[in-house]
């Protein structure tokens, strides 16, 4: 436990220092891709899936210590966007700012909400430029799961270091996503017509599927986006019937 | 200026003002607010639409009333509202009237040598949950008071409140509430009174009244016809 904690925490040491390095050796730009890409598989495990009506993110609290408290790991961007992070938590925030302050100007120029695609392809734009054109800079350590609804429906994208964008009905993130991503490959095209709790239920059970231990209220954070509802973090009294109903499963 | 030595001196006629009309007022109690403007947008003597709202909602509990310029009065309240949006992310709160008083007053006044051309009120509860009322010019002196109006019926409607409302100083010792004793539908029956009468002889006020009332569970609104002439 100690050992993994030491060899993660070098890693992002030399991760983090590798910015001056980045312009000297060739092929370096793919070498600190893989690095960031490292830092989002170390992260926190993200789930995310989506219905016709509902997106649904969940996260898996993960503390420093026993003394500290969790990191913050969902952020709502705007009235109907929401984003949950894995990978290098201050990486996270700082895309988290960028992403508000995208919002909140795009409805000061045109009162309306941004579409969400536009958004996400904003940060990924920003984000392949720092991987592939820019050598004074490292690529950010965190992959964004991103929630939103829109004139066009409910969305869910996921945005890689590297610049990447995916467009996905379900989407897990960070370590053992592996795990999650096989379990809700299962109800692909279900999912669609889940209703609101069927979905939660779904996210909490691919989430369990990468952690070995028991998914309480005190250890995971669930958040809701819909095409009537806006995004919102589930309180503690709505998250205790989804995770009493995990505990009678069998699956 | 342009002076040719002949004729009177020309100016220029152009101005990037307009006076739109209006007027807004609000009344604090000890645990609520009114805050009121009629809806009728005028130019020169002719009216632009009858059905002007002239308040907004800027953060929780708290609103922001504007006569004068209404193109000034929405480019204003937009850029207010967006920092209330960037304000609650960073602080985790939503924006107190309190400080959304300051950042008014300091909104103005870095424009201080183009002014908005807005006469504001902002109205809302203060952290204890009492009424608070803040009063601007132009260019930013504000003052938290019990009451105020502006625009074009203040000085029709200014005297009534005050013969109503004003109460003692809230410099005297031992201190005293200077809060309004009248209760919350005391004082809507009184605004509604006031617009009344600013109608009667102000021709740019009339049409509606829009009433908002705030206090601790949450914001309603009234709304009260008014003469159309």
């Amino acid at each position: 436990m100690a050992d993994n904690f030491l060899s993660k925490v070098r890693h992002e040491l030399r991760y983090a220092s590798r910015t001056f390095l980045l312009g000297v050796r060739k092929g370096v730009f793919t070498k600190s891709n893989v690095d960031a890409m490292e830092a989002v598989k170390q992260g926190g495990a993200t789930v995310g899936c989506k219905s016709k009506e509902y997106v649904v993110l969940a996260t898996l609290k993960r503390a420093a210590s026993e003394l500290s408290s969790s990191q913050q790991k969902i952020f709502r961007a705007d009235d109907g966007i929401g984003v949950a992070i894995s990978g290098l938590t201050a990486d996270g925030t700082a895309a988290i700012r960028a992403l508000r302050q995208d919002c909140t100007s795009h409805s000061f120029t045109f009162q309306s909400q941004v579409e969400v695609c536009r958004l996400a392809g904003r940060i990924a734009d920003k984000w392949q430029v720092v991987c592939s054109q820019r050598s004074g800079s490292r690529p950010s350590g965190v992959g964004l799961l991103i929630a939103g609804r829109d004139m066009r429906g409910c969305h869910l994208y996921q945005v890689c270091p590297s610049g990447n964008l995916y467009d996905h009905v379900a989407a897990a993130i960070g370590a053992r996503s592996q795990a999650s991503k096989t379990y809700l490959e299962k109800f692909q095209v279900q999912m669609d017509n889940f209703s609101l709790q069927d979905l939660i239920l779904l996210a909490l059970r691919a989430l369990k599927e990468a952690t070995s231990e028991p998914l309480t209220k005190e250890t995971c954070t669930v958040a809701v986006v819909g095409v009537e509802i806006p995004f919102r973090v589930l309180n503690e009294d709505e998250l205790s019937s989804p995770l009493a109903k995990l505990t009678t499963d069998t699956q | 200026m342009p002076h040719d030595g002949s004729g009177p001196t020309t100016r220029a006629n152009w101005s990037p003002y307009d006076n739109n009309g209006g007027t807004v007022l609000a009344v604090a109690g000890e645990d609520y607010v009114v805050c009121a403007a009629d809806t009728r947008m005028s130019t020169g003597y002719n009216i632009l639409t009858r059905d002007y709202k002239k308040i907004d909602q800027m953060s929780d509990k708290c609103v922001l009333a504007s006569a004068g310029f209404m193109a000034d009065a929405v480019t204003l309240k937009k850029t207010l509202k967006a920092r209330c949006t960037t304000y609650e992310f960073q602080n985790d709160k939503p924006m107190g009237c309190v400080s959304f008083a300051q950042m008014l007053s300091n909104t103005l006044y870095y424009r201080r040598f183009f002014p908005y051309y807005t006469f504001n009120i902002v109205a809302g509860l203060d952290a204890e949950g009492k009424g608070a009322v803040f009063t601007y010019d132009a260019v930013g002196s504000y003052e938290r008071t019990n009451y105020s109006c502006q625009g074009s019926g203040q000085g029709l409607i200014m005297p009534v409140l005050d013969n109503q409302l004003k109460t003692v100083s809230p410099l005297v010792l031992p201190a005293q509430s200077s809060a309004t004793p009248l209760s919350e539908s005391e004082a809507v029956d009184l605004v509604k009174d006031c617009f009344a009468t600013a109608g009667e002889r102000d021709i740019y006020t009339g049409d509606t009244v829009e009433i908002w009332i705030i206090n601790k569970d949450g914001v309603r609104k009234e709304y009260q016809e008014l003469k159309l002439d």
